[in-house]
């Protein structure tokens, strides 16, 4: 998951990247320089309940953009997972998108990385 | 010096004001400004004898300034012209006016301004062409940068005179406008992508495949021979939505990721 990440960050415009539970809890990160583990799990909580109330009014939603003077915060909700990726506001969101679709692709068929989010998905239930 | 007359050409059309101030009989100056760019036209006793804006002179200058469709205009009374540059009859002046007046409407939905720039289009015409001299001096001109007032300034052409010969170069399939100033001098994709997309495209979903790309370029409102750098990932990724399977989907963004990212 952390090669999927730094795959993300090699993107032009991409700052860093944060991957967490939909119960905000920090799953894999490769975070912009100066993110400490609690502005993190900081970060990781207000997107998954701006995303869970966001939801409740739009049907389907599966991503939000929060537009910063200087950055985007790109926020993907993967049911069990949401992932979070830091941009300055030139980012190329298509080329974006693509490439966390590659990535999460090739999640599905990797057995290791199935059996860490069914483990994540027990510990919801 | 009294003003007479003073207004916005927004709400008065210099057609109007022309008309109005020959029917009176009134001799003066009228002042016309549009930002930076202004003119004089100068009647005696209704009649139109003289006209200059910068270094023009003449009727073609009065066509020029009907042109203009914002602007301020004031009436000053009673102001003698010193010299004559109009040789035609008022009333010939009028009828060409009205006649440029209509066609400007239907130049203006293509061209929308002057300050429009057009790039010569890369598909050109499915007919032959054949050019008038003047025809090809404003093909010459178009660059992809210089707006249609440029180029009028460049060949010493009355506005109007140039705008519609653009026009009509536009609706032979010759000319296509580029949607702002900025946007002449934006990186274009090579031809090279799009190839390199059709093949992957058509592996993937069949034969449709260039047909679902070309609808998509229209529906991004650019056209494939000036299609821009920044709207290749946007075009990629809408043409993969039309891919069902969502691994070969995976598949295709995968190769033409690489494609994109050089």
């Amino acid at each position: 998951m952390k090669k999927g990440l730094l795959e993300i960050n090699e993107l032009p415009g991409v700052w860093g990247s944060i991957l967490c539970s939909n119960q905000s809890e920090l799953i894999e990160s490769s975070p912009p320089k100066g993110f400490d583990k609690s502005t993190q799990e900081d970060i990781c909580r207000h997107s998954t309940e701006l995303l869970s109330s966001a939801e409740k009014s739009v049907a389907g939603l599966r991503e939000v953009v929060i537009h910063y003077s200087e950055r985007k915060l790109f926020v993907l909700d993967f049911e069990q997972i949401v992932l979070l990726v830091f941009c300055t506001p030139s980012v190329d969101i298509s080329l974006l998108r693509m490439t966390i679709n590659i990535i999460t692709t090739r999640w599905k068929s990797d057995k290791k990385i199935q059996k860490r989010m069914n483990a994540i998905s027990v510990r919801r239930r | 010096m009294v003003e007479i007359l003073r207004g916005n050409l927004a709400q008065l059309s210099l057609l109007d004001i022309l008309k109005m101030l020959s029917s009176g009989k009134r001799s003066g100056r009228l002042d016309i400004h549009q930002g930076a760019k202004s003119g004089e036209i100068y009647l005696q006793y209704g009649t139109l004898i003289h006209a200059v804006s910068g270094t023009h002179l003449g009727e073609n200058v009065v066509y020029t300034l009907l042109g203009w469709l914002e602007g301020d205009f004031s009436f000053t009374p009673d102001i003698e012209a010193s010299e004559q540059s109009i040789n035609v009859s008022t009333e010939q002046i009028m009828l060409e006016a009205a006649r440029q007046a209509d066609q400007w409407g239907d130049i203006k939905e293509v061209l929308s301004s002057t300050d429009a720039v057009f790039n010569i289009s890369a598909s050109g015409s499915a007919n032959t062409v054949s050019l008038k001299p003047i025809e090809w001096q404003i093909l010459a001109q178009i660059n992809g940068q210089r707006s249609v007032i440029e180029i009028a300034e460049l060949l010493q052409l009355p506005e109007f005179e140039v705008a519609k010969i653009i026009y009509s170069l536009t609706t032979a399939g010759l000319l296509h406008k580029v949607t702002d100033t900025q946007n002449a001098f934006r990186e274009i994709v090579d031809e090279s992508f799009f190839d390199q997309l059709m093949v992957i495209f058509i592996e993937v979903i069949g034969p449709i495949g260039p047909i679902i790309v070309e609808d998509e370029i229209k529906l991004l409102g650019e056209d494939r021979a000036a299609f821009p750098q920044n709207k290749a990932a946007e075009l990629v990724e809408r043409v993969s939505l039309e891919i069902s399977d969502s691994a070969k989907r995976a598949q295709f963004q995968k190769q033409m990721v690489a494609v994109l990212r050089g």
